[in-house]
């Protein structure tokens, strides 16, 4: 596919009102010279053209859009038009036209395209085989302004490679690394992964906090696995022990050993007090602490029956007198008497002290003699008390008996049992570990399970997505491998080409070729680098340059180039001049008058280009005025404040003076 | 009154020390005081007896039945009959030993004023008598044999006659 530019049109601008027509190689040489005196607009056609074909009007700000306007009519809009034809190698050409209307009022700019095939429409509507192209870094390349000519073939300063990406597609590619790293991203967000997460720091991080709780868990698993056979080995040692100790330590606490002591010494304990308690019974009897006493009452009696006491008591005389008047032995109880029994009725007894007499005389006629009873209880219990002394010694040795080694020991064994199953209990507790990066602080192993839970989760989900991080990581180095190589490949080839068109529009014996394409084009001659070729062999070398490019891409566009001779000899003028035609479907140069000689010539003997005559339709001029209204219709252009001809001979003049 | 050594309670601790231990109360030591002081004749009054006595009990405990209250009373009134060196012959004097021995007043001890006082001269002295023997006396148990053994085989020798 070639571009060609058929027509701008230009109202109300910077410029004058033109309407200015282009041919190409389907209807002229396909050079179109232009010349426009200093101030006319040139560098508005210019940024308005790549404005356009960059598609940056579209985002032009408000300052950007005034600065377009015409200040001498200060209009209220604006139109700039460019128009396109579009051939094609085996179908129809499409032509169309993108239109930028201006709004000086509210400083901005709408885009419309116009075509015959689409009619008209909002913004952009550019065939999808042309849109790649309508980029900055692609229009560079043929749109050649102030020294870029001399830039890009001058270390340090131009830069070749974005221009050969752009075009070829190379940018769009990359674009894809981009747009697969926001899926990438966005992907991570859809399953709630921190996009850190698969930071390869952070993914080993989590590696590393993982293998050092497993550590810690086979520490604690083993400690824990100790613990648990230190305890049961305590338990046995103690149940050992238990049974050396005499038997099974009972519920009350004490061997059956030695309960059984305990036992007999209770009984011997209660048959002596039952023993003492009959010796005690017994001695309640005074009788029973000497037979002497017995016999003493014994003689006590016979001492009182003798004497007939206790005798009569005092009472019996008394009750006598009061109710007998006769004395016993049947005589009269006169007064003498009767005062005479009153008179020793003293040496009776009274009732009461009788009584006492009698029991004390009927408890010396018992018979008991306790003594001895008491002698052969005492004997029983002395034989007790032996016996219980023996069995408290044997008690006492069996106490003694007992190994308190084995009792220390036991004690021992016991605080070692409560050690262990504490220690035991924490590692089995559950709790909730709360910090995961700290396991060397763990001491349990159901937070370390937990914490190992956490990671191998945390873990897994990179896992799920380590798939996708992978293809990623692919997709990426394939892309950047993909564009490397296309772009070494490409500039390689695109050297080999520039250099066959070196050969063919260099004057011969240049000694000048490219060696390389880095940053910028690297110029040389046997493998010798030069730092850069005369005016001619830059010019040659960057049209050759933006050529090949479009060849291996395979569009055509015009070269558009503000002084294209500005900085020749005359012989390279010459001979650019001569090649001129054969290097574009359409070439599009803005001249000066000083770069007329010799290459007006050249390019005359060769071809026949179109003259693009432009200027002021202001009083200045008059004098080419008059010149352009002697032109045919065809020939010319004129609006209310510029003027166009296309006539050789008009161009060829002096164009001093002229605005 | 019948009236015991101060210190005799404290002195015989260890015999009521045990739960079942036959000494009960503090009549069953004044008992065995009486007997021994009286088994051995010990009837000189030690000089500030009476200041080193307490109070103890108006009458006898439940746990001496009358048969004791009279034996006990006999014994007395033997004791003072026999040694009185006075003709026993005469009616009169053993009725008036009878009369000043015993007496029926309190219903309970069938003994006068004078003869519990003398009672308690000779359980004073009786209580010296161990105690002097037996400084720390043991349980109960070795007390009986040591009593046995020791003591009851001197008592009541010559008594009565």
């Amino acid at each position: 596919m070639k571009v060609s530019i058929t027509k701008i049109v230009t109202r109300n601008l910077r410029c004058p009102d033109l309407e200015i027509l282009f041919d190409d190689k389907s209807n002229g040489s396909g050079v179109n010279l232009i010349q426009m005196p200093n101030g006319t607009g040139k560098t508005t056609i210019i940024e308005l053209l790549e404005g356009v074909l960059t598609q940056k009007a579209e985002d032009w700000k408000g300052d950007e859009v005034s600065n377009f306007k015409n200040t001498t009519t200060n209009p209220e809009n604006g139109e700039f038009i460019l128009s396109l034809k579009l051939a094609y190698p085996n179908k129809k050409n499409h032509e169309l036209s993108l239109n930028l209307s201006f709004d000086f009022l509210s400083n901005t700019v709408q885009t419309t395209t116009d075509s015959k095939e689409y009619g008209f429409s909002q913004g952009w509507t550019i065939p999808k085989e042309l849109a790649p192209f309508l980029q900055e870094k692609c229009v560079e390349v043929f749109v050649f302004k102030g020294d870029k000519t001399e830039d890009i073939v001058t270390q340090g300063i131009g830069d070749a490679q974005p221009s050969i990406k752009a075009f070829f597609g190379l940018s769009t590619i990359a674009k894809l690394v981009e747009e697969n790293s926001l899926f990438y991203k966005n992907k991570l967000r859809q399953l709630e992964i921190p996009t850190n997460i698969t930071n390869k720091q952070n993914f080993e991080n989590k590696k590393n906090l993982l293998q050092a709780w497993n550590d810690r868990l086979e520490l604690i698993t083993t400690k824990h696995k100790e613990i648990k056979e230190a305890l049961e080995q305590v338990v046995a040692k103690k149940n050992v022990l238990k049974n050396e100790l005499g038997q099974l330590i009972s519920s009350s606490g004490k061997s059956e050993e030695e309960t059984k002591f305990t036992k007999k010494i209770e009984e011997l304990n209660e048959l002596s007090s039952a023993k003492m308690n009959e010796i005690m019974a017994l001695y309640r009897d005074p009788f029973s602490f000497s037979s002497n006493i017995s016999d003493s009452f014994t003689n006590l009696k016979n001492t009182l029956d003798d004497l007939q006491l206790p005798g009569t008591s005092r009472s019996f005389f008394e009750n006598y007198l009061k109710k007998h008047d006769h004395c016993l032995c049947g005589t009269e109880l006169d007064e003498e008497k009767v005062h005479n029994i009153k008179t020793n009725i003293s040496h009776f007894l009274t009732d009461k002290d009788i009584g006492i007499i009698e029991s004390i005389k009927n408890e010396g006629d018992s018979e008991d003699d306790n003594s001895a009873e008491i002698d052969s209880l005492t004997k029983e219990l002395n034989h007790l008390i032996d016996q219980l002394e023996q069995a408290r010694e044997k008690y006492k040795n069996f106490q003694a008996s007992i190994d308190m080694d084995k009792i220390n020991r036991l004690t021992e064994l016991t605080t070692d049992e409560a050690k262990y199953v504490t220690a035991k209990n924490n590692i089995e507790k559950e709790i909730t570990f709360e910090d995961v990066n700290k396991p060397e602080k763990c001491t349990n192993i159901n937070a370390c399970n937990l914490a190992i839970e956490k990671l191998e989760g945390d873990l897994d989900k990179i896992g799920d997505i380590k798939d996708i991080a992978k293809a990623h990581k692919l997709f990426d180095d394939v892309v950047q491998r993909t564009l490397t190589l296309a772009h070494e490949g490409l500039k390689e080839q695109l050297v080999t080409k520039i250099n066959e068109k070196l050969k063919k529009y260099l004057r011969p014996g240049s000694e000048i070729e490219v060696l390389n394409i880095d940053k910028n084009i690297q110029l040389g001659w046997n493998n010798q680098t030069k730092e850069k070729g005369s005016g001619a062999q830059n010019s040659i070398t960057i049209y050759s340059f933006a050529t090949s490019i479009l060849e291996r891409a395979d569009i055509g566009f015009p070269l558009i180039v503000d002084h294209p001779v500005t900085n020749m000899d005359l012989p390279s003028r010459k001979h650019v001049g001569e090649k001129l035609s054969e290097i574009s479907h359409q070439f599009i140069g803005f001249i000066i008058d000083s770069e007329k000689p010799s290459f007006l010539s050249a390019l005359e003997s060769f071809d026949k280009p179109k003259y693009i005559s432009i200027f002021q339709k202001i009083e200045g001029n008059q004098s080419y005025i008059d010149d352009l209204n002697n032109q045919p219709d065809d020939m010319k252009y004129i609006s209310d404040n510029g003027c166009i001809c296309y006539d050789k001979e008009f161009f060829h003049k002096d164009q001093e003076g002229i605005q | 009154m019948f009236r015991i050594h101060q210190k005799a309670e404290s002195w015989g601790a260890s015999l009521f020390k045990r739960e079942n231990s036959p000494f009960r109360e503090e009549f069953d030591l004044y008992y065995f005081f009486l007997i021994t002081g009286i088994g051995l004749g010990l009837k000189d009054r030690q000089k500030n007896s009476t200041s080193q006595m307490k109070d103890m009990a108006k009458s006898y405990t439940k746990s001496f039945p009358n048969s004791t209250k009279y034996k006990i009373a006999g014994i007395v009134l033997i004791e003072k009959l026999f040694s009185s060196g006075f003709d026993l012959g005469n009616r009169k004097i053993v009725k008036n030993f009878i009369e000043d021995t015993l007496n029926n007043e309190d219903g309970n001890t069938y003994l006068t004023r004078d003869s519990i006082d003398l009672m308690n001269n000779y359980a004073f002295n009786g209580f010296l008598y161990l105690k002097e023997r037996l400084p720390s006396p043991p349980d109960a148990a070795n007390f009986f044999v040591w009593f046995n053994d020791e003591i009851k085989p001197k008592l009541f020798k010559n008594f009565g006659s």
